[in-house]
């Protein structure tokens, strides 16, 4: 603890994720040093472990303009359309990147890539896939580490970062601590890329990982985040008695005609529903969130809640496994080890789906934040307002913005002197950050990660009266994560882990009641339709007098080549869209 | 969630020890012993890795020890060992 280890470098790039190593490896081409910092172990921590199961393409001779606009359909017109256009064409140049660094995908008999289509949003229009191999494995992430060490650069392995460090509102480097044996460490850079996740919810099964330890740290210097309300924490999958496990997700899709939704009653309450019917032979219902949480919600509404999605069909068990085969390792794995049944999956369907979050740090297309010095990439960014829903599969989108927040950042970094930093804020920050172990008498991380927990139940069905009362309960918590008390260096990271959580999660509060209306998996039951004609507008979230404050902001349409024809849209009452 | 890892089959290579993403086991002297099972994650990469099976979750042992197929993690589990035991 009073030891002191200090390290200079060019950038600093915080997380060794897809985004933590993509933007590293273009730094290094650049020619700027690079030092890499991971909480856990690099190769083996992270989102790109886990579920991840197809990246979408777009080859050079594919139909961009029908790929364009389906994407910014999918994404309800809040992308940046920008970003978007360039990243649409680099798709391909980062699955050759991928292949290169040694990430496997399935391929066919003769041993090209194989390609699965996936249906959009648009009727003539099928998205190319192409899916890893194995699913859920950290195979690949640990060959690409292995490149990323090769070429130099400097890897921090089982060193949690908790603040940034600014000189004259400029970030110059980051203070943490070695999380086994208390280090203390001082990172000194003229630039910093987080690229250190998302943020789930308090994560996958018990851990508390994915808490947003990366946005947190954007927001405590100021940052702006866009698109937090795009999104919600995993709540139905953390209650023990609700929800589906976090893996089960990644091999059951709500889009199968096999799977019905049911309410209370046991009825299928999406066959009232023009678009929600299961009509045998028809393929696309859209995403989940379009049709059947509005219906569910409904009905929850009308008394007949809670409604339930149920997988359960014959053979499941066998239909899937020769679907997937023996390709997602884990994911079979675990539902070995843990005993889960296929005939068993029946599960409360919570409104609050997204286990992958919209927002996090706003950033430009060339991945730089609102705090001059600090780069953003991967899940902890926004990439771009909500890019990851389409383009994606997150690690599409993580590779793209991070090469682009690595080459910017280490461009910014040659131009810029050596830096000077604050002995005090260190000494300050340190002080702060060894604080819960100081503390004999306080709150344990554990006991207060159930306390958010049910503070996010309010978040779950959205009105103006839950939100509120979410917003405060989160601000009540912030008080009392100032009192947490920890045992030892494993425990100090989960309280640091939980002050993340906090604050990310008041974020999603606050830019849920910002935004007045529904759009994407942002489910308002007091605002239940989609204005075009008065929210086409960015919610930015960010730190005004201590306090989150959401502030509207125009999306640039001007410029833009796609806009919504429709005004007002009614999910329930659709089939077309329109009813102005 | 990780409940043991057998005592007589464990060579405390510490390659679980080593890649643990949640940082859940610790080498404690000549063992390897689970510090925090309550912040297990069950992403079983432990398991994977262990050139012994000596890891068990939820009480069960999911394979069978087949040095055939594993010789480069054997291979690499005796050699940390034998690093290890110097220290």
């Amino acid at each position: 603890m009073d030891s002191l280890t200090t390290v200079a470098t060019d950038v600093l790039v915080i997380g060794s994720g897809i985004a933590g190593c993509f933007a590293a490896l273009k730094a290094r081409e650049i020619g700027a040093d690079v030092v890499m910092v991971e909480q856990g172990k690099s190769g083996f921590s992270g989102m790109s472990t886990g579920g991840t199961h197809r990246v979408r393409v777009v080859l050079p001779d594919d139909d961009f303009e029908e790929a364009m606009k389906g994407t910014v359909m999918e994404c309800e017109y809040m992308v940046d359309q920008d970003f978007l256009q360039e990243a649409l064409v680099e798709t391909f140049d980062r699955l050759r990147d991928l292949l290169n660094l040694g990430a496997e995908f399935r391929r066919d008999e003769s041993g090209n890539i194989k390609w699965y289509w996936a249906d959009t949003m648009l009727p003539d229009f099928k998205q190319r896939n192409a899916m890893w191999e194995p699913v859920g494995s950290y195979k690949h992430i640990l060959k690409i580490n292995k490149q990323v060490v090769r070429r130099g650069v400097k890897v921090f392995d089982r060193v949690m970062l908790v603040d940034l460090l600014t000189v004259n509102g400029e970030v110059k480097g980051a203070v943490g601590f070695d999380t086994r044996k208390g280090d203390f460490y001082l990172f000194k850079a003229r630039a910093v890329v987080v690229a250190a996740g998302g943020f789930s919810g308090g994560g996958v099964g018990n851990s508390p990982s994915l808490t947003g330890d990366g946005i947190a740290m954007g927001i405590r210097v100021g940052a702006e985040l866009r698109g937090m309300e795009f999104g919600k924490a995993e709540t139905g999958g953390m209650l023990p008695d609700r929800g589906a496990p976090p893996w089960v997700s990644v091999l059951l899709n709500p889009q199968d005609p096999e799977v019905t939704f049911t309410n209370a009653l046991g009825e299928d309450f999406l066959d009232q529903y023009e678009l929600g019917k299961r009509v045998p032979g028809r393929k696309y219902y859209g995403p989940p969130y379009r049709i059947h949480l509005m219906a569910a919600l409904k009905e929850i509404k009308e008394g007949r809640g809670p409604c339930y999605v149920d997988y359960r069909a014959p053979d499941k068990a066998a239909r899937l496994r020769q679907f997937w085969g023996s390709f997602f390792d884990r994911t079979l794995r675990q539902i070995k080890v843990t005993g889960t049944t296929f005939d068993k999956m029946k599960y409360e369907l919570a409104i609050s789906r997204g286990y992958n979050l919209g927002g996090g740090i706003r950033i430009t297309p060339q991945g730089q934040s609102s705090v001059p010095g600090l780069y953003s990439a991967g899940q902890s960014s926004d990439m771009c307002c909500v890019a990851q829903y389409c383009i994606v599969s997150g690690m599409m989108a993580s590779a793209i913005t991070a090469r682009r927040a690595g080459g910017n950042a280490a461009q910014y970094a040659l131009s810029q002197p050596e830096p000077r930093i604050d002995k005090e804020q260190v000494k300050s920050l340190k002080r702060q950050i060894y604080a819960p172990l100081n503390r004999k008498h306080g709150t344990a991380a554990d006991e207060l990660r159930m306390k958010i927990i049910k503070t996010w139940v309010n978040v779950d069905i959205r009105n103006e009266d839950r939100l509120t009362t979410a917003h405060l309960g989160f601000d009540e918590l912030r008080q009392e994560a100032d009192n947490l008390a920890a045992t030892d260096y494993h425990e100090l990271v989960k309280c640091h882990k939980m002050s993340a959580y906090i604050e990310c999660s008041d974020a999603v509060a606050v830019a849920a009641l910002a935004r007045r209306e529904t759009r994407l998996e942002h489910i308002r039951e007091d605002y239940p339709l989609t204005d075009n004609k008065n929210w086409l507008k960015w919610v930015i979230v960010k730190q005004v007098g201590g306090k989150l404050t959401g502030l509207l902001e125009d999306i640039p349409f001007g410029r833009w080549k796609y806009r919504p024809e429709s005004r007002i849209i009614d999910r329930l009452q659709l089939a077309g869209g329109n009813c102005d | 969630m990780i409940e043991k890892v057998d005592e007589i089959l464990c060579i405390n290579c510490g390659l679980c020890e080593n890649i643990c993403p949640t940082d859940v086991l610790r080498r404690d002297g000549k063992k390897i012993h689970i510090a925090y099972p309550d912040d297990c994650c069950s992403c079983m990469e432990c398991l994977s890795i262990c050139p012994m099976d000596a890891v068990i979750l939820n009480g069960k042992i999911p394979r069978k020890f087949d040095s055939r197929l594993r010789w480069e993690q054997i291979k690499e589990g005796l050699s940390r060992q034998r690093e290890n035991s110097k220290i």
